[in-house]
Order: C-alpha cells, then sequence, then structure tokens
C-alpha cells in the first residue's frame, strides 16, 4: 500500500505538472473537492487506529495546505499571464465629496476654538423686537441702526437683527452669571451691496461675564483665540472705539498672518488687519437685565465671519458667497 | 469730519508735514481717532507768470480767436487767445511754453497761422474753480513776471477723521485741537477775540421768545448792521474749499467757518426780512407748511421745533433755514443765532424730514449750551472785519435754566477693577487736567472731576475709566492671561442637530449654500407658508423673506443653469419665517436640491440625470442616519410646489416629517427653470423631535448563513412594489432580513397591462442552518400568499 508519504510526493508532483489554468482547477477538483483524493482521506480518519489518528491527521491536513497554497500560487501565475493589460492613466471614477460652505466652514472654525476656550455656543430669533436690538443694548435713540431705513423692519417695533447681541440679553435675562457664550448667526442692514458691503452677513459675538473679568483679560482672551486661529507669534492691538453697549470699547487689530506685521497688500501695507470690535459690557447693560454691575463684570466682542472668510480664502468680493456658483463652492 | 493742517495749525503750535504725518495718525488712532484718508494737496505753478496784455487784435483767420502782446516781464510774447472777454490792460495769469495746463504741455506754435508762445488761463485751467466764462484778471498792482506761484501756490496735508458718534466736541478743530495737543504735548491756542460794538444793546432791536424752553434752553443772538455781503476773501474760500465746502458769501462762508472752528452750529438770518423784530421759538403747528432754503416744501407736525418771526417760521431749529430767510447779497443787517437744542427734538426733525446738514450732525449729539457768548462774539467780530457794519453792544440771550456742569466721582479701586491694572492717581489727575476734565483728589480712593458741558459723553464713572484708560494709551494696556474656569455650558441641541443634519448632506455628496433671507414676493407666492414683509426695502429683490428654503435652492438652481453648470446637488439650512396663528414665526429648516446631470458621460458608463429615485435614495440615507425608525412613506397631501405624481412625504408616527420629490412644472418655470429638479424639505424641529428619542439598539448578528432567494411577480401595472414586499415580510416573518426589488420587465411577453417584478429575499435564522426544505417551505408559503391573497401570478 501506498504511504502517506508516497501519496504526498504523487499529489504534489501531479499538481506541479499543471499545464495552465484550466488543468490547475483540475486538480483542485481531484485533491480538495468535497469527494477529492485528499478530502476522502480525511474522512477516513475514524478508521485509523487511535494510537496513529494524530499523525495521520497532522500530516493530511499540512498535506491540504501545501496543496491548496500550491493550487492558488499556480493559479494566480497562470491568471496572469492570461489577464490584459489595463490602461492605467484612464480617470478613475467620480465619487461626489460634497462640501461645506466657506462662511460655515469659517463658523464651524470659529465655534471649535470657542468651544476649546470654555464658552457655549447660544442661538436666537433673527427677527427681533426693538428692545433687544437696541434698548436692552443701551443704544441711545439717536443711533443711526435705529432709523427705520437703516434696518430691514419687518413691523412696527419688529426688525431683523442687526447685530447678535440680542442673543446676549436674551442669554443674560434667562439664567444667573457666569455666563460665557458665542452667538454666530445672520444679521442684517438695509444696505446697499457691493463689493465689501451686504445687506445680509454673519457676526460671531463673544461675552463673559463674572466677578473680575477686566479689559485686560479681554485682550489676553482675544489674543488667545487670534493665536489659535492665526499662529501662536501673532498681536493683538487694541484702539478706542464708541460701541453703545461696552464701556470702555475697543476696536481689534491683529498682526497680519500673511506678512507677519511687515506690511503687504492683504493688510494694506499697515501690517494689521482690522478684524472686530470689543469692549466691557456697559453697566447699563448688565443693570437692564437685573445684574448688578458693582459685582459682576463682563467682556463682549464681535467678529464679522464674512471678513474673517474672506482673509482667509483670498475672496475678493463679498458677494460671491450667497451668490453660491458651484464652481465657487466646489472649491471648498 | 476733514481737517486741513493749514487750518488746524492756527490752534496748535505744531507742525505737520509730510515726514510725520503717518505717525501723527497712528497716534491719533490710539487715541480713537480713525483717519479714513490722507491726501495731500498741492498746488505749484511752475512755467506760470503774471502778464499785462499790451495790445489786442483780432486774428485774422479765426473771428473767435484774438491775437494779444503780452509783457511776461522777461519779454514780450505773442499769444493767441479764445476767451471772450480778452482786453489791452489786463493784468493776467500766463502759462509759458513748457509749462503743463490739466495734463497738456504749452508749446510754442502757430494758431490758424499765427504764432503763439504761452496761454492765458481761465480760473478751471489753474485748478481754482470750474469757472471757464474767460480769462482770470488779477489786480492790476501786480507786476509783470511775479511767478504765479507766490500768488495761489498752496499746500495742504487734510486727513479725513472718523469722529466716534458720542464725541460731537471732537466735531470742531477747537475740541478736536484740545486732544491733540494733548498728544502731542503741546497748548491749544484759543483765538482771540477783538469786538467793536456799537449803538443800541441788541436786546432792545430784537425780542426773543421761547415758548419751550425744554426744546430750546437758551437762544442767543447778535446784530451786525449795514453789512457788505460779498466774495469771501481768498483765506476764508481756502480755508472752506480744503475741505470741500462751497464758499457762497462772507457773512455765509462766515457762519461755516465758526460751526467748523469751535463745533456749534450758528445761523445767519437776514435780519429785514424777520418780521417784528422778534423771534419766537416754538413747536410747530400739525399742518403747518415750511419751504427749506433748497426750495423744498415740508409739512410738519407739532413735534418739530421751529425758529419764527412774529408772523412766520423762518428755520427748522438746528437743521436747516427757510428759503426767504437767508442770507443774499441784498442782505444789509444780519442777524446772528447761536442756540442750543434739546438733542432728542432735533434728531425728531432729522428723521421727521430725512435733512441731515453738517448742523443737525452736530446739535444730534450735542454741542456745548455755554459757549454761546465766545461763539456769538468770535462770528459778530468775523462778520465786522470781512463785511464792515456796526456790532450792536451786547447780546439778545435768553437762557432760563442754566445748565449746569456735572462732578462725578471716580473710584481709583473701580477703575483697577474693570481694566484689571492699575493707572496711578497722578496720571489720571495729569491727563484729565489736560484735556480740561477738571479733577481733584478727594480720597485715597475717589477723584473728584467736574465734566464741562461740552463733553456730554461724560455722565458717569465708567465713562471716566474709559477716558482715563484712553489717554493711559491703548497700546499700553496689558493682556491678562484667559481665566479657563470651568462653566456649566448649556446645551444647544438644535445648533447641534443643525451641524449633524450639515454633516450628513456633505457625506451624501452635496454642496452646501448659504443664501439671504430676503427674497423677491413673487418668489413667495408658492410656498404654503404666509410670507413676511420687509417695509423699507432698498430694492424690490429684498422685499419678503423667504418662507421655505427651497425658495432660496431654486433661486440658486436658477443661476447655476444660467452660468451652464451643469451637475446641481446643492443643500442649506437656515431660518425660514412666516406668519403663524401668534405672528412671525421662525423656525430653522433644511433642504436639498439637485437637478441636470448625476453622472457626466465617461469612457465606462453613460451620462446619468438625477430623478426621482436619487432624491428617493438621499431621503433615506439622511434619515436612517437618525436610528431605526420606521419612517412611513406617504403619496397624500404633497404641497402643491411639488409634483404631486412624483413626490411622497415622510411620516414618523402620524406626523409628516419632510416631503421629497419632483418640483411642479409650474414651480420651476416661476423661478424659469426649464428642466427636472427634485428637492427635499425638512423642518428641523421636527427632526429634532426624531433624533431626542432614544434610538433602538443595534440588532445582534446571526451565527447561521444567509440564503437568498429570487422571486418574479407578475402584477398590474398599477400594484405598487410596496404593496408586495410589505406582504412578503408579513408572510416570511423576522426570518426575511432584506428585501429588494433586482429586476423590472415590461413587454409583450408578460401583456400590456402587467409587468413583471423580480424581488430578491434575503432569509437568515437565528437558531439553524436551514436546509433546502426549510427554504421549500418558506418560499412555498409566500408563493402561495402571493397568488391566494394577493391573485398573483409567478414566474
Amino acid at each position: 500500500m501506498e504511504s502517506l508519504q508516497q501519496i504526498k510526493e504523487r499529489i504534489i508532483n501531479d499538481i506541479n505538472n499543471s499545464a495552465n489554468f484550466a488543468e490547475t482547477e483540475e486538480k483542485r477538483i481531484k485533491y480538495l473537492s468535497k469527494k477529492g483524493e485528499i478530502m476522502l482521506l480525511l474522512d477516513q480518519i475514524k478508521e485509523v487506529p487511535v494510537s496513529d489518528r494524530k499523525e495521520f491527521g497532522q500530516v493530511l491536513n499540512a498535506l491540504k495546505d501545501e496543496a491548496l497554497s500550491l493550487i492558488n500560487g499556480l493559479k494566480e501565475k497562470y491568471s496572469e499571464k492570461v489577464s490584459e493589460k489595463i490602461d492605467l492613466t484612464l480617470p478613475g471614477r467620480k465619487y461626489d465629496t460634497g462640501s461645506y460652505h466657506p462662511l460655515n466652514l469659517m463658523k464651524d472654525e470659529l465655534k471649535k476654538i470657542f468651544r476649546q476656550m470654555g464658552f457655549s455656543v447660544a442661538s436666537g430669533p433673527e427677527v427681533e423686537t426693538e428692545y433687544y436690538i437696541f434698548d436692552a443694548l443701551n443704544m441711545p435713540s439717536w443711533h443711526p441702526a435705529r432709523k427705520v431705513t437703516d434696518s430691514l423692519y419687518v413691523e412696527k417695533d419688529k426688525l431683523l437683527r442687526t447685530e447678535t447681541s440680542s442673543v446676549q440679553i436674551r442669554t443674560m435675562e434667562k439664567g444667573k452669571p457666569p455666563f460665557r457664550i458665542i452667538s454666530p448667526g445672520r444679521v442684517y442692514r438695509n444696505e446697499k451691496e457691493n463689493a465689501t458691503h451686504t445687506a445680509m452677513f454673519h457676526q460671531c459675538e463673544g461675552l463673559y461675564v463674572n466677578k473680575g473679568v477686566t479689559f485686560s483679560e479681554l485682550k489676553g482672551t482675544l489674543k488667545e483665540f487670534f493665536k489659535t486661529l492665526y499662529g501662536k507669534d501673532t498681536v493683538v492691538r487694541f484702539r478706542p472705539h464708541y460701541f453703545p453697549f461696552t464701556e470702555p470699547s475697543a476696536e481689534v487689530d491683529v498682526s497680519c498672518f500673511k506678512c507677519k506685521g511687515k506690511g503687504c497688500a492683504l493688510c494694506k501695507k499697515s501690517g494689521w488687519l482690522e478684524l472686530g470690535g470689543c469692549g466691557m459690557v456697559h453697566p447699563k447693560v448688565l443693570e437692564n437685565v437685573g445684574i448688578d454691575s458693582e459685582i459682576y463684570t463682563g467682556f463682549a466682542f464681535g467678529l464679522g465671519i464674512e471678513r474673517l472668510a474672506m482673509l482667509k480664502y483670498s475672496v475678493n468680493d463679498i458677494r460671491s458667497f450667497t451668490e453660491n456658483d458651484l464652481r465657487f463652492l466646489d472649491q471648498f | 469730519m476733514k481737517i486741513s493742517s493749514n487750518w488746524l495749525k492756527k490752534y496748535i503750535d505744531h507742525d505737520i508735514n509730510e515726514s510725520n504725518i503717518d505717525g501723527i495718525v497712528k497716534k491719533l488712532a490710539i487715541l480713537g481717532f480713525e483717519t479714513e484718508t490722507v491726501e495731500h494737496i498741492k498746488r505749484e505753478y511752475d512755467k506760470f507768470v503774471v502778464g499785462k496784455i499790451l495790445e489786442c487784435s483780432k486774428h485774422p483767420n479765426a473771428d473767435k480767436l484774438t491775437l494779444c502782446k503780452v509783457d511776461t516781464g522777461s519779454e514780450i510774447l505773442p499769444i493767441v487767445c479764445g476767451a471772450p472777454n480778452v482786453k489791452a490792460g489786463q493784468t493776467v495769469p500766463v502759462a509759458l511754453e513748457g509749462s503743463k495746463v490739466k495734463d497738456f504741455i504749452i508749446k510754442r506754435s502757430k494758431l490758424r497761422g499765427e504764432e503763439s508762445c504761452g496761454m492765458i488761463c481761465a480760473e478751471d485751467e489753474l485748478g481754482l474753480s470750474d469757472d471757464h466764462s474767460g480769462i482770470m484778471t488779477l489786480d492790476d498792482n501786480i507786476k509783470a513776471g511775479t511767478p504765479l506761484n507766490d500768488l495761489f501756490g498752496y499746500e495742504d496735508i487734510v486727513f479725513e477723521l472718523e469722529v466716534t458718534a458720542n464725541r460731537a466736541d471732537a466735531l470742531g478743530y477747537l475740541g478736536f485741537g484740545r486732544e491733540y495737543a494733548f498728544m502731542t504735548g503741546s497748548e491749544l491756542i484759543i483765538p482771540e477775540i477783538k469786538l467793536q460794538e456799537s449803538g443800541e444793546h441788541t436786546s432792545d432791536s430784537v425780542k426773543i421768545e421761547i415758548k419751550d424752553p425744554e426744546a430750546c434752553p437758551r437762544y442767543c443772538a447778535r446784530l451786525i448792521k449795514n453789512v457788505q455781503i460779498k466774495e469771501s476773501p481768498a483765506w476764508l474760500k481756502e480755508r472752506l474749499t480744503s475741505i470741500g465746502l462751497r464758499p457762497i458769501n462772507n457773512v455765509v462762508d462766515l457762519t461755516n467757518f465758526v460751526m467748523l472752528e469751535t463745533g456749534h452750529p450758528l445761523h445767519a438770518f437776514d435780519f429785514n426780512n424777520i418780521e417784528g423784530k422778534k423771534i419766537v421759538v416754538r413747536k410747530a403747528v400739525t399742518g403747518e407748511k415750511f419751504i427749506t432754503l433748497d426750495g423744498k416744501e415740508y409739512e410738519l407736525n407739532d413735534k418739530i421745533l421751529m425758529i419764527c418771526d412774529a408772523v412766520k417760521p423762518v428755520a427748522l431749529a438746528g437743521v436747516m433755514g427757510g428759503l426767504h430767510s437767508g442770507v443774499t447779497e441784498k442782505t444789509t443787517d444780519v442777524l446772528l443765532e447761536v442756540a442750543y437744542f434739546n438733542l432728542a427734538d432735533i434728531r425728531e426733525t432729522v428723521k421727521y424730514t430725512n435733512i441731515h446738514t453738517d448742523s443737525s450732525k452736530r446739535f444730534e449729539r450735542g454741542v456745548d449750551p455755554n459757549d454761546a457768548e465766545f461763539i456769538a462774539d468770535r462770528a459778530a467780530s468775523l462778520i465786522n472785519e470781512l463785511a464792515g457794519g456796526e456790532i450792536l453792544t451786547g447780546r439778545a440771550d435768553v437762557y432760563p435754566s442754566n445748565i449746569e456742569q456735572k462732578v462725578i466721582d471716580l473710584r481709583l479701586s473701580r477703575t483697577e477693577k474693570v481694566l484689571g491694572f492699575n493707572i496711578p492717581a497722578d496720571d489720571i489727575v495729569r491727563t484729565f487736567n489736560k484735556i480740561a476734565l477738571k479733577t481733584s483728589v478727594k480720597d485715597a480712593d475717589t477723584l473728584s472731576v467736574t465734566v464741562p458741558t461740552f463733553r456730554p459723553d461724560i455722565t458717569r464713572e465708567i465713562d471716566l475709566i474709559e477716558e482715563a484708560v484712553r489717554l493711559y494709551g491703548y497700546d499700553r494696556i496689558p493682556e491678562m492671561a484667559f481665566s479657563n474656569v470651568s462653566l456649566e455650558s448649556d446645551e444647544n441641541l438644535e445648533e447641534e442637530l443643525i451641524d449633524q443634519i450639515r454633516g450628513r448632506f456633505k457625506d451624501l455628496g452635496l454642496v452646501e449654500t448659504v443664501s439671504k433671507s430676503m427674497v423677491d414676493r413673487k418668489f413667495c407666492s408658492v410656498f404654503e407658508r404666509k410670507p413676511v414683509r420687509i417695509e423699507h426695502p432698498l430694492n424690490e429683490e429684498m422685499n419678503h423673506l423667504r418662507n421655505s428654503i427651497l425658495l432660496s435652492l431654486l433661486q440658486t438652481a436658477d443661476r447655476n443653469i444660467r452660468r451652464k453648470n451643469e451637475k446641481i446637488n446643492i443643500f442649506e439650512t437656515g431660518k425660514i419665517f412666516y406668519y403663524g396663528d401668534d405672528g412671525i414665526n421662525e423656525i430653522n429648516s433644511a433642504g436639498v436640491l439637485i437637478t441636470g446631470i448625476n453622472r457626466a458621460q465617461s469612457w465606462n458608463e453613460l451620462e446619468l440625470k438625477y430623478d426621482f429615485y436619487d432624491i428617493k435614495g438621499i431621503a433615506e440615507s439622511f434619515f436612517c442616519g437618525f436610528g431605526k425608525y420606521s419612517l412611513k412613506y406617504d403619496g397624500s397631501d404633497i404641497p402643491a410646489y411639488f409634483d404631486k405624481d412624483r413626490a411622497v412625504s415622510v411620516c414618523f408616527g402620524d406626523k409628516k416629517i419632510a416631503v421629497f420629490g419632483k418640483i411642479s412644472a409650474n414651480t420651476a418655470s416661476l423661478f424659469e427653470i426649464k428642466q427636472e429638479v427634485y428637492c427635499l424639505e425638512a423642518d428641523i424641529p421636527e427632526i429634532l423631535e426624531l433624533a431626542g428619542k432614544t434610538p433602538s439598539l443595534i440588532s445582534e448578528l446571526s451565527k447561521f448563513p444567509r440564503v437568498i432567494k429570487d422571486i418574479s411577480v407578475l402584477m398590474d401595472i398599477s400594484v405598487d412594489a410596496e404593496a408586495v414586499s410589505s406582504f412578503i415580510k408579513k408572510t416570511a416573518g423576522k426570518e426575511l432580513t432584506d428585501i429588494t426589488v433586482v429586476d423590472i420587465y415590461r413587454g409583450e411577453q408578460v401583456g400590456k397591462d402587467k409587468k413583471s417584478y423580480t424581488f430578491r429575499m434575503s432569509f437568515q435564522s437565528f437558531e439553524k442552518t436551514y436546509t433546502d426544505k426549510d427554504i421549500e417551505k418558506l418560499l412555498d408559503k409566500i408563493i402561495k400568499g402571493l397568488k391566494n391573497d394577493l391573485n398573483l401570478e409567478i414566474r
């Protein structure tokens, strides 16, 4: 009778003699299919004396593995020969990846940074009453924004918010200090549109009210934010300004991220980018929402999302954002 | 406000020139005065001299030209002149060979055969005015050959300041000069007044009656009689033109000059047109009419403050004079008004009439009530100087209750609490006193500050804290590290959901858009929700607010189709606005729009256009992301802007949470879109409700093999796939894990009104490996059911 070793040699030899893909497949059926020789041999294991069973099984299993890998190797070898050469330079199938709008990309980035800094995101209505937009924010009765022709009124005493600061009032009204929020969103002005002005744009305002909040901390906070946005060598500068809802108030200049303050086309040779307004929450505003301004102080700031996005993506015309030309949007 | 350095230098002892202006601009910014523009004005006359016309004769070949012989000091030149007013004996400006007149270089040339060696200039050609009616004539006392630069050469640096709305005091050279002097460490020079009064007392010549002392706390007047109205002298014209004002006559120009100098507007009346020699300050009677000096008629109401004479109104107080009361060349007696009006009353007039003037701008922000003496005297003395006449003795001044200076305490501890750093008391006292905030030490923690009435912006301690840090220098504010103390953060579920939705749409390959909320009314009409109107829109394109997110998406689609963008696959989230039962509602909405070419033709596939099953696929993928809810699709009650045969609602329980499908042809044509458009629309609060439900846990996986079987069913074309597949699901029970349609056949073989669907079913058991018998039994049950219950034929 043929020994296991002989069987093995015969089978391996036979497989090795396959001349092509079809013959290799025939060998697979001959030895490894359910009714194949190796499989039938394995089925006979029950008839082998117990003392030899282990070895019998091991040898046959090893043979099975060897035969299989040999067949697979041969198949691969023969199939290579028959496979057609494909043109690797033809374009691949297109998959849609989708994209976010640049203004929302900017907004998302601000949200991410401020969330890391411990601010919550608050939102509020876009159609507001004069109280939340003007009165509560200490806006004097003569302020130009109050003119019915400068803002978009929808009813008497109801208008599209001119600032997202209205959200600050709503937030403070609802709870007790401390508050630390940002309120990104749409704001509206009745304004003629051109390359730098639109009747609708986006702001991101921030508010922090607590005991011991100071003007110095406001500067430090904005510096922290702009360092995250533009790099750690960023410098922040304050210039005095007037806003009815903050005092002291400041306009915020940030060293140009492109030229690092040396002066370039982006910063109009000044080395600085004017990026927002800020200040200490006016005591009147705190008093309007029932917060004791002797105990609590707070700061607030506002950033223009369009302005930040225009700088970041080198967009020259603010109107391109709401034009939504897909050739423009596909680039983001 | 425009500041001419030449003018400013009259009040401060500090040089402003081309080399230091950049530094000044930077320093001003740190002090709170932003410079918008800096203009270097230079009028230089190179190769221009004064000439004397010795003789004139007609040009032999041209009627309108004159041959002149002109003495230019060094030589006598022949010059051909076309001006109608040229005459022998005139002293005139002459542009010599090589000079430049309006970008045109003067050359020696022949004009119609006659030699011409220069040009006699008109005012416009010298850049002095727009006058081109004839050549300019000069004073005959000026010698021929005098360089024109000596007469008209001029250099100035004019910068435009952005004065913040709270600083009315800086809208005058003296007020701004006070800040400038502080900044440069120089002294403010207040002009000296040389006043020569004569005759009767002003208050005997004109009576003043204030009927509304709240609206007009003070009215002060001076009278100058027998003046001569004429053109202003060059220096005055130069002052006004340098900052863009048009000179009118000496008296009017002086009132403007003094307004700009002091920041306090004043008005000059022709006293002979003031009937009854009386000024009455009162509110208008509703319906009363008034014509302003620019000839416009206004119908007034009882909130408008008027300056009247004994009979009629003569001015809109603080805003604009009347047509017939102003100073003209016929005026001989001038009544000068220096008044103080309540800010709110001026704003009322401005708001009602929409007239914005240099005067109203200052009164609205608040002028100094207590500088009327100085201003009246300053203006009167200047009028006297330039227009002659006699200034009557004293002033007619009605000021029933004196407006006092405020005294405000400034706590050093509070200052440090707000600022976060300490400014030494000495510093504050020193800097405050420099800008006329009289400050003294009250106690160890308190400074007492007397606020002059020209600083109405300072009313409480915080205003002083701002002044303290402004004068200390915003560039010196230390940065204190942000204290990242942990605060409880509020959940903003809707905001988070919006971001999640955006993420899902983007992952489905869609492009996000951001559109304006303002839209044209005509587009609102097709959507169901009642739109909200905007009251004073700048144009028709923004007279309403969008009442559907699809409105924006359709507009965007139209714009992109026009621009030949073939594949349009967009989404947007944002507020929509409408009238509900309780007034204006605004909710967040999400929308998708696809139209055009889904897949462009390529070497391995044909062009594929978007169709209904694309939007359905998007809807299915989108909603499956919010958990395994049993959402139902329902074809009834579809909004009219969708094609009712090609759209379905997505329902969760009984609630409709979204609609998707083909936009109706009518709706598309309103947006001028001709191709098929597919949209999905959902109100975000509805999805929030869905997302708020706890999603079911993921299902356990079976260890036993899956068996796949196909079955072809012949059915009437009116039967939907859903009817069959739900029957199969019901019949097979939970062992059927998936069912889908893999083939559809329609054709002669199955008959005209029939179709054949092939359903592919996956079976999997949690208990066992199926035997052939098990499967046969399952299929049998299904086939029997389809045959008997649904009356369908199995192929």
